[in-house]
């Protein structure tokens, strides 16, 4: 009993402080397929969100758990059950933003999803799409604006995937001048990287294609 | 007699010959004629049948390639979505029809790029039903190809292969070797993959079995060569 208090406390305080390692890997395995591992993210957020309903990184993790959900609802003929977790993974992303509008795990791992999710489809006539696309980039911007001075700090992943998502995410609201300047941001600081290479392919194209960019070394490990 | 109402005859002469019957609206999708499309649109739409709804879904089909090749992507959503709620309604009145699950799966897959998250909300459904069309007729030429556009639009990590890809599509070729389709869904892969040679080759075959296709004229304009 006491062993399970202590770890749960323990818990508890590395949620608030890195809340991403603990759930990341099983919510992109399931992303990937695996609905073991997504439900066993499932229920660590919600377990989490018992405890605390307003913890915004777990709502942001559950929220796109809900939404991987609707992808399987969707595939198996459900197409009512999809909408409602879609619309439902929607709202706890959206509240988990509110809740906590200066954390910036929160913001990158809605901006992360959400630009991810964009590059799979979009619609730049689609109000509610549009909007979560640049309510994404601009928090994007603001760990960008705080990061930036001490980008060389942070790992190459972090690092050139924050500014490919600026990229891509600007991309696609057609806004070249933002794109270019991250794409030649991400050949000054992710030099001799696979995401210079990549980089460099897009600013060589008259006209620029949309940039569509796959996460680099991401998070699914083997378990 | 203006060409769409030759169309609209064309369709009530050879409505009894279920192939025929969509000739017209075949060499209105090459030649893309997206207004000719809309009336035989407007005649299948009345059809509750079976056949009615499986025409109204690939039709509608068609009618994205005649916007695409006329660069009319605004209008694409639309006709995917006027099509997917056809083909939705033909598997509903035939579930064991092979072509039914196909359109489904094919509409989806123009549905995606062009609604928020498509890809992650429809991509695997869309799999699934281009899969169960396989399984209902192996020798579903056109499932062979949209299996083979979904192997190549869809990340690796979602499954996604260049290399399954074209696999399908020479499978495709096997049971009709006459498919420019397939050679033009070739030509395109190999570009993907920096096979320029064989891209401009494949779009050559695709343009001398079918010289009219506005499509392949397109895609020259991309990739290059056969002009």
């Amino acid at each position: 009993m006491k062993c399970a208090a202590v770890f749960l406390i323990v818990l508890s305080l590395a949620a608030q402080d890195r809340f991403d390692l603990l759930v990341r890997d099983d919510f992109f395995a399931g992303m990937f397929g695996d609905r073991e591992r997504l439900d066993k993210g499932m229920k660590y957020c919600e377990e989490i969100l018992r405890k605390n309903p307003k913890h915004a990184q777990a709502l942001v993790w559950h929220g796109s758990g809900l939404m991987t959900q609707s992808a399987a609802a969707y595939a198996d003929g459900k197409t009512p059950l999809g909408d409602k977790l879609w619309r439902r993974g929607l709202y706890e992303w959206n509240r988990g933003r509110a809740l906590a509008p200066d954390d910036l795990g929160v913001k990158i791992g809605r901006s992360a999803l959400l630009i991810g999710l964009a590059q799979s489809g979009y619609d730049p006539e689609d109000r509610q799409g549009r909007a979560l696309l640049e309510s994404a980039v601009r928090d994007y911007e603001i760990v960008f604006d705080k990061q930036k001075d001490s980008l060389a700090k942070l790992s190459e992943h972090s690092r050139c995937e924050l500014l490919f998502g600026l990229a891509a995410g600007w991309s696609r609201l057609s806004d070249a001048g933002k794109t270019s300047f991250y794409l030649e941001s991400i050949v000054h600081n992710c030099g001799g990287s696979a995401y210079e290479t990549e980089a460099r392919k897009y600013l060589s194209q008259t006209p620029m294609s949309t940039i569509d960019h796959n996460c680099i070394g991401c998070h699914v490990n083997k378990k | 007699m203006k060409p769409c109402l030759i169309f609209l005859l064309a369709i009530c002469i050879r409505a009894d010959q279920p192939d025929a019957a969509l000739e017209p609206a075949r060499a209105a999708r090459d030649s893309g004629d997206a207004v000719s499309l809309r009336k035989g649109l407007a005649h299948w739409r009345q059809d509750a049948s079976f056949d009615g709804r499986r025409r109204t879904a690939l039709l509608n089909f068609w009618l994205c390639e005649a916007l695409y090749a006329s660069n009319d992507e605004k209008s694409v959503k639309l006709a995917a979505r006027a099509g997917l709620d056809a083909a939705e309604q033909a598997v509903k009145l035939q579930p064991n029809s092979s072509e039914a699950h196909r359109l489904v799966g094919d509409l989806l897959g123009q549905l995606i790029p062009h609604v928020f998250a498509g890809g992650m909300r429809y991509g695997a459904r869309s799999t699934q039903e281009i899969e169960k069309a396989l399984e209902l007729d192996p020798k579903n030429v056109d499932a062979h190809i949209a299996r083979a556009t979904s192997y190549f639009f869809t990340p690796s990590a979602f499954g996604g292969s260049k290399e399954k890809a074209l696999e399908q599509l020479n499978q495709a070729l096997a049971f009709d070797p006459k498919s420019d389709t397939a050679h033009l869904w070739l030509a395109q892969v190999y570009d993907d993959i920096k096979q320029r040679e064989r891209a401009v080759a494949e779009l050559e075959e695709a343009r001398r079995i079918n010289p009219n296709r506005a499509y392949t004229r397109y895609l020259a304009t991309q990739i290059g060569g056969a002009k």
